[in-house]
């Protein structure tokens, strides 16, 4: 799914795991690096490892990881169901490519077959904040807001899940983020537009 | 029998070919007790090794004097007389052979039993022939550490004596205590976390398999051709007959399968056609006098419930094209089917007496296909990112147990289910063909 980490990746992630302490510079400096190198989510830095890791795309730098889904990072369509992130393809909740109809297909759109001839059981396609969110970790979430950045030439939005709650899905303390209301961030996912840049 | 096999009198290379002999004897019929205790018992799933893991625990106290269990052996030694009979690697071979399938000859402690209990239980001949193969490679190492470089027969005394005194005091009984101990800790953990798996391949013959259906003594399955073709087939009492339609479902000595323009009743013991019924649809299942099939009409998937006794018909489930019906089975008072769509994928369980149904599992995350049901167990496929697994849910309890999993990434995978009371049919299929496996 993710192409190796760029130079400016791995030295980002040298600089963030070699350092011994939880220094600002050190962070800041991982969290820089990162951000120069240009890339998607791939970047994961990790200052120490009791601490927060690091995920950036686009000169963006956030620290609540990703939510539940079949790719990492979980891209979305409007509604908030899985894409395939390297070219934006319908894919289910198993991460197979689908047909407009739900059943699953080749690279070239034919029908996936089972042994006898019938095409392989279809999976769900569901909303990955707001389903699987609720049925994995039992919390009602939403979209509130997000954040933008020009990535590949096109805008791209990094949505917050928000839900009431006081723990994110790294198991520490939840940030308010673009949540409003009182809910926090619990996960993020991402939503390519098609708005040029 | 330490003596005979020495490099004293005939020297090193002779010892060498004579260990070389013992080894194959030893492995050989090691291998061969384990390839008939695999044979002998179905492969078992969790609560296979449940029981497994409570007898070496029982066997553990034992040897630890807490419990007193009898240990199964024949208390001889080999025959002194082949050494006078046979050339010497001769003799290592037959005395290899006889030490090899332990329980012919002294066993001090009682591991040789419960792995032999755990072959039986949980593994197949071919697996099983694997396993007990170690005991005859354990028994040809002891042999070489005794007899390397000695340079006499009181040397070879010597070491099996000094080998003796470490066992000595109790040490090798609380040593195999805890080696058993630990073998009932990993075997109820895999267990309880429904971990414990074991599958055996059934023999069908040449060529690709699928949808396979049990009832004791019948086993119905689909024979699929090279070019994809499909034709039903019966096997009873060992013999195989081609059946004249597809997708075969066995109730009792009757099989139902589909022969295109029409579903069709056959008497196994005769393959009499005993009812011909001009039904549209597929997947037919039989129950008594309920059959049970799936179709489309009108644009809309059914699930039809057919009474063969009133000639009557009932759709007990319906959904649009954008969700899947899945093909059903039947075991009076239960129908089951899979329902997915793009918001949710669930097992589904109708009660024909009370004219109800429920999602006996449900996900909106992942999917559940091709169910099967006898009595009040289901078997079904669930797949999530990681894994294809075969689980059997009992319906009352609402518990679901694991019998059988493939890893993403494995090459393989799983599709149509079958069950008749304890045994678990399920197709495997990967890019060179299909067999059905029981779990």
């Amino acid at each position: 799914m993710l192409g190796r980490p760029d130079a400016g990746e791995r030295l980002a992630r040298r600089l963030a795991s070699s350092h011994t302490r939880r220094g600002f510079l050190g962070r800041l400096g991982a969290g820089a690096l990162a951000a120069f190198s240009g890339r998607l989510a791939a970047s994961v830095v990790a200052p120490d490892t009791a601490d927060a890791r690091y995920y950036g795309f686009c000169g963006h730098t956030y620290t609540t990881h990703a939510c539940p889904g079949p790719y990492f990072p979980p891209r979305i369509d409007r509604y908030g169901r899985p894409l395939r992130p390297k070219d934006g393809h319908r894919v289910d909740n198993l991460g197979r490519l689908v047909n407009r109809d739900g059943y699953v297909v080749d690279e070239q759109g034919n029908l996936v077959l089972g042994p006898t001839g019938q095409p392989v059981p279809r999976a769900p396609r569901t909303r990955l904040c707001q389903d699987w969110v609720l049925e994995r970790y039992h919390l009602h979430a939403q979209f509130d807001g997000g954040w933008y950045r020009c990535c590949g030439g096109t805008i791209r939005k990094l949505v917050d899940c928000c839900a009431y709650t006081a723990t994110r899905i790294n198991g520490d303390a939840a940030l308010t983020g673009y949540c409003y209301n009182g809910r926090k961030v619990f996960c993020v996912l991402y939503y390519q537009t098609t708005v040029p840049c | 029998m330490v003596e005979t096999i020495v490099p004293v009198v005939h020297g090193t290379r002779t010892w060498v070919i004579s260990l070389l002999m013992f080894g194959v004897g030893a492995v050989s019929t090691a291998a061969l007790l384990g390839l008939v205790l695999g044979a002998a018992l179905p492969a078992g799933g969790a609560a296979a090794a449940m029981l497994v893991a409570a007898f070496a625990a029982a066997e553990a106290a034992a040897e630890l004097g807490l419990l007193h269990l009898p240990l199964p052996q024949l208390r001889k030694q080999v025959p002194q007389r082949w050494r006078e009979r046979y050339p010497q690697p001769v003799t290592a071979l037959l005395y290899g052979a006889g030490l090899g399938v332990g329980f012919a000859t002294y066993l001090p402690v009682a591991t040789l039993l419960v792995v032999a209990a755990g072959v039986a239980a949980l593994a197949g001949p071919v697996g099983g022939a694997a396993v007990l193969a170690g005991f005859g490679v354990g028994r040809t190492l002891v042999l070489a550490v005794a007899t390397a470089r000695v340079r006499s027969y009181e040397q070879a005394g010597g070491r099996v004596e000094r080998m003796a005194r470490l066992a000595a005091g109790g040490r090798l009984r609380r040593a195999n205590a805890l080696a058993l101990g630990l073998l009932a800790v990993v075997l109820a953990s895999a267990a309880a976390t429904g971990e414990a798996q074991a599958a055996t391949r059934l023999d069908l013959g040449s060529g690709s398999v699928s949808d396979p259906s049990g009832a004791p003594g019948v086993f119905a399955f689909d024979r699929i051709g090279s070019g994809g073709s499909l034709t039903g087939v019966v096997r009873v009492n060992g013999t195989y007959t081609d059946l004249p339609g597809t997708q075969p479902d066995v109730y009792g000595t009757q099989v139902v399968v589909d022969t295109g323009p029409a579903f069709e009743i056959i008497d196994v013991t005769t393959m009499s056609v005993i009812r011909t019924l001009n039904l549209t649809g597929r997947d037919p299942a039989l129950s008594g006098e309920w059959l049970v099939y799936r179709r489309v009409e009108n644009g809309v998937r059914q699930i039809v419930l057919y009474h063969l006794t009133d000639d009557t018909s009932t759709v007990i489930a319906h959904a649009s094209l954008r969700v899947d019906l899945g093909p059903p089975d039947i075991s009076y008072p239960r129908v089951v089917f899979h329902r997915t769509g793009p918001d949710r994928s669930s097992i589904v369980v109708y009660r024909i007496d009370h004219g109800t149904a429920r999602l006996a599992r449900t996900t909106v995350r992942y999917s559940y296909f091709n169910p099967s049901v006898d009595g009040r167990s289901v078997v079904y496929i669930a797949q999530n990112l990681n894994t294809m697994s075969v689980r059997v849910l009992d319906v009352r309890t609402d518990r679901s147990t694991l019998v059988y999993s493939l890893n993403k990434g494995s090459g393989k995978f799983l599709w149509t289910t079958g069950i008749s009371g304890t045994r678990r049919f399920f197709t495997v299929y990967d890019d060179t063909g299909s067999w059905i496996d029981r779990g």
